[in-house]
């Protein structure tokens, strides 16, 4: 519900205004590269990421014979399926 | 005993628009009122012909600022200083903004029309709200520069360094506002348009941060629904497209995009405030432009606090064959601070002014870690947290804050623009 104070009326910009053809400036080219940047940082975060799971997958299963074995496994999958999760729990 | 208006005080909202200077903007508004450290058409700049060109009233909303006036370190140094190359003792007096813009296109013409500016009539809003609230003579740019470093002030208290538009990573000692504000256990985001539009703090934000960042349309949705976080940054729209809901105009009033429109979209922020009887008690909106965008003003920028040793520019970064240390702010620009509990009317006095202050976007954190830190307790983090927490730039440290302009009265709600579009 909107609130009144005192009424000031305000006008449009014509619908000219609009123009997505318009040259981009400095600051939107700068905006792009900077965009691209992140995203570059992104995937090579996503790709060591990736490493990490293929190694995972990759696992000979067949070689693990102990409980440390075991352990070590589960810890290194359970940190990619559940990354808070890698906390001791309390005794 | 605080103030009422600062004891009533929940929310921080910072709307940086782009580009335009304090006298382009509202620098008519002294015609009406003697204190607004404005123009009186005796403001002048040479051409490049050596004839004085006095300050005109015959700004447009688009159309006349194209090409995009030089904004970068050596155009801005050239703009403030008159070409009178660095060196010691030179006088900042701003004598070179026709000569600036001429470069770009060598047309006597055109180059004067970075002297034009608005009447009032023309940007209801903007000097609606000057006059209504708290107007600052003295808020100027963090750095005679363009717009990335500027912002990064805002965020930071510091742009690392940086005077120009390239990529930086900066992985501390200092971490940006919202990150601070976090680990105190409050709130923070930066609102950005929406996707096409997307966001200026992008690469040493949008990495890890996904969190505090919201569109504006939750923006509204949080005002509306009265949760707002306890500091929010809003960006407007920084380019024309296509969205569901038709043509979406940019509205962050950076040449050459339409001033109209920004003036509509600060008015939807303040609205989204407004229209929230509680969010607007406790609520303090403060307007401002990242940086001058070339356009002139008279003000020169005062000398200030250098920042960090570590952060001095060296000659080839600033392109002017000397290096900077940030140790003189940019061209001024228009801000305004929004909260019924500020006086009708204030106009906070510029540096040359009789108890004048001086403010930059480093007032910005400067500002809120004062509000954060009203009632929190930086001993309750970690001593690594705390440190994090506490640690701030040199130009941060020195920054003026802004919350002291709040008041014990409210102004009436009947007195209060509302502005609808017709």
């Amino acid at each position: 519900m909107a609130r009144k104070g005192r009424v000031v009326h305000i006008p449009k910009p014509p619908k000219s205004a609009f123009d997505k053809n318009r040259p981009a400036g400095a600051l939107l080219r700068a905006q792009a590269v900077h965009l691209r940047h992140a995203l570059a940082r992104h995937v090579q975060k996503v790709a060591r990421h990736l490493n990490k799971v293929g190694e995972l997958l990759a696992t000979d299963l067949d070689a693990i014979k102990t409980e440390g074995h075991v352990s070590d496994y589960a810890k290194r999958v359970t940190a990619v399926l559940h990354p808070r999760g890698g906390k001791h729990a309390h005794k | 005993m605080p103030p009422a208006g600062l004891d009533n005080l929940k929310h921080i909202v910072v709307l940086m628009m782009e580009n335009r200077s304090f006298d382009h903007m509202l620098g008519a508004l002294m015609a009406q009122d003697k204190r607004i450290d404005g123009l009186d058409d005796t403001q002048t700049n040479p051409d490049t012909t050596n004839t004085q060109i006095p300050v005109k009233p015959l700004a447009e909303f688009q159309g006349q600022l194209d090409p995009d006036p030089d904004h970068h370190f050596p155009g801005v140094d050239l703009q403030i200083f008159g070409g009178v190359p660095p060196r010691s003792g030179r006088v900042a007096n701003m004598q070179g903004f026709i000569k600036s813009y001429f470069q770009q296109q060598q047309n006597v013409q055109q180059s004067q029309k970075i002297m034009y500016y608005f009447t009032p009539e023309k940007l209801p809003v903007l000097t609606g709200l000057a006059t209504q609230f708290a107007l600052f003579n003295g808020w100027f740019s963090s750095i005679p520069g363009p717009t990335i470093c500027n912002r990064a002030f805002a965020h930071y208290g510091t742009s690392f360094g940086q005077v120009g538009m390239n990529i930086f990573e900066w992985k501390g000692p200092y971490l940006s506002i919202y990150e601070r504000v976090l680990l105190a256990g409050r709130t923070a985001k930066i609102y950005y348009y929406d996707g096409p539009s997307s966001t200026m703090e992008i690469v040493n934000l949008l990495r890890n941060q996904s969190k505090i960042f919201g569109t504006f349309d939750q923006f509204l949705g949080d005002c509306k629904s009265g949760n707002l976080p306890d500091y929010s940054f809003v960006e407007p729209n920084y380019n024309d497209h296509d969205s569901d809901s038709g043509a979406e105009i940019a509205s962050d009033q950076h040449p050459d995009h339409h001033v109209q429109h920004g003036e509509i979209f600060i008015n939807n922020v303040y609205n989204a405030i407004f229209n929230n009887e509680e969010l607007w008690k406790t609520t303090a909106l403060l307007i401002v432009y990242d940086e001058h965008g070339g356009i002139y003003d008279h003000v020169s920028p005062p000398d200030c606090t250098p920042d960090d040793a570590a952060f001095v520019a060296s000659a080839d970064k600033t392109g002017t064959g000397a290096p900077f240390a940030f140790d003189r702010l940019g061209v001024r620009v228009p801000a305004i601070l929004v909260s019924p509990w500020v006086p009708k009317n204030v106009v906070i006095p510029g540096p040359n002014q009789r108890n004048g202050r001086k403010f930059d976007h480093a007032s910005i954190p400067a500002t809120v870690m004062k509000f954060i830190l009203r009632d929190f307790d930086p001993n309750t983090l970690s001593p690594a947290n705390k440190q994090k927490f506490l640690a701030s730039s040199k130009r941060e440290q020195a920054a003026d804050t802004f919350l002291d302009l709040l008041g014990d009265k409210m102004q009436p709600d009947d007195d209060i623009p509302t502005f609808v579009v017709r």
